[in-house]
């Protein structure tokens, strides 16, 4: 037996009684390392303080307890549950409200910013409607439109001396 | 389990009486205080009932069982950490809870009872001096149903390293408790 298969059979004592077999060839190898025996017995007693630590204090009355504290929690949940049936929507919104608020508060912006231009578009069109109304109201006569018929051939003509001549 | 996750509550209870002492005794040797472990106990047992839908059979339950009883004694560790003051009675909405019965069995009477008792003492504040990880592994040790593969599995480690953790809570356990370990027989005793 080598240093690996008592290291295994002191491994095997931390969990269980060693069986007569184990026992013997642990025996023999100890027999062979003195030195290890006063090791192997601190091994030994301190493997037996643990196998006879005592239980934790516990209730008598612990499983019947354990059932009324399941009872009172599946009762809880259930009524916690038809509470908030009608609040998931809530929930919903408290879960993607961080998430959501940037976008929500730059979508508020560009609507603004949408209705003010629209608005003072409109605004700037009808003024601009008013002042030509007010132009043509406020306008003197204006002359027949039989004083406009030579206007092409004037139009045509290259030089203002030219219509001067054509006018003599 | 499989019955437990059909809603059989008998066979909840059974599993109750099956583990409710493995359990209290890993959560009560971490947080020392008997109310406080009981408490976490039941909540243990009432996760296990909640969470039954999402056990998987190839899963071994008492795998499964410590590895909720390690995180939830984990999490008040973390409570009482952040809330030092704050007692898991002062918020537990259950007040009207019958008073726990805790039976007594512990009778030290002879003087060679109160000489086990005193050495028992000993180890258990020795168990308690130990990192938490290891102080776990060295308790689910006794528990025989758990193999080393399931116990690495509720610590999260290798098996390696779970047996590395046994290895070294039982060296500091023969280190700080050598003068009173001698083939169960306590030195101090012998030679006051």
């Amino acid at each position: 037996m080598n240093e690996s298969i008592y290291q295994q059979l002191r491994e095997t004592s931390w969990r269980r009684k060693l069986t007569p077999e184990e026992e013997t060839r642990l025996q023999g190898w100890l027999a062979a390392h003195p030195d290890k025996q006063a090791e192997w017995e601190l091994e030994q007693s301190l493997t037996e303080q643990l196998r006879h630590l005592a239980d934790a204090p516990l209730s008598s009355n612990f499983t019947s307890q354990v059932m009324r504290t399941l009872d009172a929690e599946l009762a809880r949940q259930e009524s916690r549950q038809g509470r908030d049936g009608g609040r998931n929507w809530l929930q919903w919104l408290h879960k993607f409200a961080p998430r959501l608020a940037p976008v929500s508060l730059a979508l508020v912006v560009a609507i603004t910013a949408f209705v003010h231009y629209r608005n003072n578009d409109q605004e700037q069109q009808q003024k601009q409607l008013v002042d030509i109304v007010n132009l043509v109201v406020t306008a003197p006569d204006m002359p027949s439109p039989e004083i406009l018929q030579d206007f092409d051939a004037i139009e045509k003509l290259p030089t203002d001396e030219d219509l001067l001549a054509a006018l003599q | 389990m499989l019955r437990v996750k059909q809603g059989d509550r008998v066979a909840f209870e059974s599993l109750v009486e099956k583990y409710k002492q493995p359990v209290m005794n890993l959560v009560f040797r971490t947080l020392h205080d008997p109310t406080e472990a009981e408490d976490i106990a039941q909540h243990v047992f009432v996760q296990v009932y909640k969470s039954a839908h999402r056990y998987e059979v190839s899963a071994k339950f008492s795998t499964w069982i410590f590895t909720i009883a390690r995180n939830l004694t984990l999490n008040e560790i973390r409570r009482r950490t952040r809330h030092p003051a704050d007692s898991l009675d002062a918020t537990s909405p259950e007040d009207d809870q019958p008073i726990i019965q805790v039976e007594d069995r512990k009778h030290f009477s002879a003087p060679d009872n109160v000489l086990h008792g005193e050495l028992e003492a000993k180890v258990e504040e020795a168990i308690a001096g130990l990192p938490e990880k290891q102080r776990t592994a060295l308790l689910m040790c006794r528990e025989d149903e758990l193999s080393y593969e399931d116990m690495a599995k509720v610590l999260g480690c290798s098996l390696s390293a779970t047996k590395s953790l046994i290895h070294r809570a039982r060296e500091t356990l023969k280190q700080v408790l050598k003068p009173y370990l001698r083939t169960g027989v306590w030195r101090e005793a012998e030679n006051p």
